[in-house]
């Protein structure tokens, strides 16, 4: 199967990594910023679709909002907006499997992040949408990241951020 | 990709911890049974699919600074 690769991929020599210290991004989005190699997010399966992306980082919004950056490391174009589901679906919740909990490694209820990956369409803000099917799961202990896909029938792919 | 013929309830192994097995074929649907590892994840293909072409699609628009600051806008005021 051919596999989906983020735009961009060829730009990993903008990526500069100083032995021990600080990497060295050349963000589309932020422009050049450095990194801590300790807020680095491991994804030993990268995202569906997005297998070869395997090193992430998360940087806020700011202002209070539920939504943050998931920007991948060696990819500098390629970038996600996640969000706190529980600020727009108070019941949501995830069962990890067994196969989660291995790769993610072992995490106490306080290290284990949940976000929702945001779809949203050019020019019409009110039809954003969240993959309630498919959250992000970051254990911030082991600093170890997964996209899960859930069973649950009723977690749409396409959940209106706006009702 | 490989190719094999089975017949109802015969099998086939993938390495020494994935067991498939052809449970009953019926006119055009196929019962496949799969006995897995707990760390193998196991996804019908469309599903798999649709959340790959969803993570696509996300990352497209993620990336133009205009739009992520419509949205933030619009949860600004919805929060209000």
């Amino acid at each position: 199967m051919e596999r989906v690769r983020g735009a961009g991929m060829e730009r990993v020599k903008s990526v500069t990594e100083r032995g021990g210290g600080a990497i060295h991004i050349n963000s589309v989005i932020f422009g050049d910023i450095e990194v801590a190699p300790d807020s680095l997010i491991a994804f030993s399966h990268g995202l569906v679709g997005f297998y070869d992306v395997r090193r992430f980082f998360i940087r806020d919004f700011g202002e209070g909002l539920p939504f943050k950056w998931l920007h991948a490391v060696d990819v500098p174009d390629l970038s996600f907006v996640i969000a706190d589901p529980l600020t727009f679906e108070k019941d949501y919740h995830v069962t990890l499997r067994k196969s989660d909990l291995t790769e993610l490694g072992p995490m106490s209820e306080a290290a284990c992040s949940l976000y929702v990956i945001l779809t949203m369409h050019k020019g019409e803000p009110s039809k954003t949408t969240a993959n309630l099917k498919a959250p992000v799961i970051i254990n911030t202990t082991t600093m170890r990241g997964k996209q899960v896909v859930l069973t649950d029938k009723s977690y749409q792919l396409q959940h209106p951020l706006f009702k | 990709m490989l190719v094999l013929t089975r017949k109802s309830s015969e099998g086939i192994r993938i390495g020494d911890t994935v067991k498939i097995v052809i449970v009953e074929i019926k006119e055009n649907q196929i019962k496949v049974g799969i006995e897995a590892p707990g760390d193998v994840t196991i996804h019908r293909e469309e599903i798999y699919l649709k959340i790959q072409e969803e993570n696509v699609r996300a990352a497209e628009v993620a990336g133009s600074a205009g739009d992520v600051d419509e949205v933030t806008a619009l949860w600004k005021k919805k929060e209000e």
